[in-house]
């Protein structure tokens, strides 16, 4: 559905984004991930036209992001990072308008949306409206619009918790409904919660693309054996060592359970603990505090 | 369609105030220069006939420039050369270019819009459309003021309705200048300020170039009103015998149709970053 491939967008010498190549799926809600400055909005106005790239080429939908825009915006819906909104229109005044813009399609659905949803009076100038109000309006002309893609940047940055949760089931309604959705964000939790695959920026270039649902499977296997740890583990388990410590190990583990817990009990362990690995973890390794100025080479799992 | 008239409303309603109040001050000072006018005329009346048509002509010609004869309509419509009139009719194109790109961008509100099926071509169209109703608006409220105050004034021959709309397509010609070049700058621009800055700068260095292209003992400066737009505003004579209000007009609309040109390629071509 989109389709970038070596991308690169230059601000005189700042290089906003360097080479970056991916590609989202029909209907799944894909994440993009990384702080202030990471290339994420850059990628987002690239792929809607705004900005021409310095090389490299861009598709949405089939059509070419720079030349075809146009075609481009015909099948996206956008909520942009830094809403700006005409304050001196009614609620239901801007849903109008933003709807005549696209031929006056999905007023009914973005008024339901506002209405029932996002409870909004709809009667007020949007000026009178808080910056969460505000930001709440515009997701419900985004998934209003019959389209076939939304890209949300940081949809819910200005939200409180509960809208929150109204946006992540809007953004699964919007999966359900065969949408695709592309959504970038700074609250791991939340793209955790409805991302089915997430990329990973920094300083402008893709670092890491990880899968979600593989990611959901996967296990953190922290072993004590009685003696020496096994130098090597049967291939069917797949079991990757994370780090090893004298009589402790700690282990990756992506498949099956069963298997795992038969071949454990063959085992002389003295203590285990599994447990999860949330999405920070992932992400620390590309942003957290250890990560030096020149990062790994980008990896896609 | 529907997109473009929802534009142009949208961009009429946010600037509803400047365009009422600037219609609003035209409507008055229209009248008042017909006041103005009356006045003169009945002081005159004392003098005898030759004496009364001279001092009438001498202020039309002293206000309006060489096209004005001594006619009531001349001194009339003198009066729309006065710095006043010339302020309030460039306001409207100034803020309204400077607003087209610039101040969409600089606000932040180009993303909303131009993230839907619109494009920059028709996002630019509805801007010169809204700015083409205002200047519409304007040019109505001299014609307005004039036609209406002559009801309440005694004037020995005022000006009929026609002989007023020329110079009113002169005064938006003349405004159709300005946006032209306003756009053309804001089109390159991030911030509103600057296209504001240089808008008005440009229009009060033309309006100063045309003053001492006029004086006469600055004759070796005569050359400047070439570069003066103001040159081509001539609401005398398209009241008068329009000698030259065709000429005029093709000039500033030319002028304003080529930087429009030049507001739409460099706009096409343009990055739009985000606003922050």
């Amino acid at each position: 559905m989109i389709s970038i491939n070596g991308l690169t967008k230059h601000y005189g010498r700042v290089k906003a984004l360097r080479n970056v190549t991916m590609d989202v799926r029909k209907g799944e809600v894909f994440g993009l991930l990384g702080p202030n400055g990471s290339g994420k909005t850059t990628t987002i106005r690239l792929l809607l036209g705004m900005l021409k790239p310095t090389s490299g080429r861009a598709e949405v939908a089939g059509y070419e992001c720079w030349k075809q825009s146009l075609d481009v915006r015909r099948h996206v819906s956008y909520l942009p990072g830094e809403l700006r909104l005409y304050g001196h229109m009614s609620g239901f005044g801007l849903l109008k308008f933003l709807s005549d813009l696209r031929g006056g399609a999905g007023l009914d659905r973005a008024v339901a949306i506002a209405d029932s949803i996002m409870k909004l009076d709809l009667r007020r100038k949007v000026r009178t409206f808080s910056t969460g109000m505000k930001q709440k309006l515009a997701l419900a002309q985004a998934f209003a619009d019959p389209v076939d893609i939304l890209i949300l940047d940081e949809p819910t940055s200005a939200l409180d918790p509960s809208a929150r949760q109204d946006v992540l089931a809007l953004v699964a309604q919007a999966r359900s409904a065969g949408q695709t959705v592309v959504f970038s964000g700074h609250v791991l939790s939340e793209v955790e919660q409805v991302a089915d695959r997430v990329a990973i920026m920094r300083k402008g270039e893709l670092m890491h693309v990880e899968d979600m649902h593989a990611r959901r499977n996967l296990r953190m296997i922290l072993l004590r054996f009685e003696g020496e740890p096994p130098e090597s583990f049967p291939s069917e388990l797949m079991l990757q060592v994370r780090d090893r410590q004298g009589e402790t190990i700690l282990l990756e583990h992506r498949g099956e359970a069963p298997p795992l817990l038969q071949w454990l009990g063959s085992q002389r362990v003295l203590d285990l603990a599994i447990g999860t690995e949330d999405l920070r973890a992932l992400y620390d390794q590309y942003h957290g505090p250890n990560v030096k100025d020149d990062p790994n080479e980008a990896t896609v799992s | 369609m529907t997109a473009l008239i929802a534009l142009v409303r949208k961009q009429l309603s946010e600037s509803r105030w400047l365009l009422g109040i600037s219609a609003l001050a035209l409507f008055g000072l229209s009248w008042l220069f017909v006041y103005a006018s009356n006045r003169i005329e009945r002081e005159d009346r004392r003098r005898s006939d030759s004496e009364f048509y001279m001092r009438r002509g001498g202020i039309a010609r002293a206000i309006g420039g060489a096209s004005a004869d001594n006619s009531s309509t001349s001194l009339e419509i003198a009066w729309w050369r006065h710095p006043f009139v010339i302020l309030i009719v460039a306001m409207w194109p100034i803020a309204r270019g400077s607003a087209s790109v610039a101040g969409e961008l600089e606000k932040g509100s180009l993303d909303m819009v131009l993230s839907r099926p619109i494009s920059r071509n028709a996002f630019l169209t509805s801007q010169i459309l809204s700015a083409c109703v205002g200047m519409a608006v304007l040019s109505f409220a001299l014609v307005a003021g004039n036609q209406v105050a002559n009801r309440f004034n005694f004037i020995q021959s005022p000006p009929g309705l026609m002989a007023a709309l020329r110079p009113g397509l002169n005064a938006m010609a003349l405004a159709f200048s300005m946006f032209g070049f306003t756009l053309a700058l804001s089109s390159f621009d991030i911030v509103r300020w600057r296209p504001n800055l240089l808008g008005s700068a440009i229009t009060l260095a033309m309006f100063i170039a045309l003053i001492v292209s006029g004086i006469p003992s600055l004759d070796e400066w005569k050359w400047l009103e070439n570069f003066s737009i103001f040159k081509a505003y001539d609401p005398v004579d398209a009241a008068l015998g329009a000698s030259r209000l065709g000429s005029n007009t093709a000039v500033l609309g030319g002028i304003g149709m080529t930087c429009l040109l030049i507001g739409y390629i460099a706009f096409n071509r343009r990055d739009l970053p985000s606003s922050s």
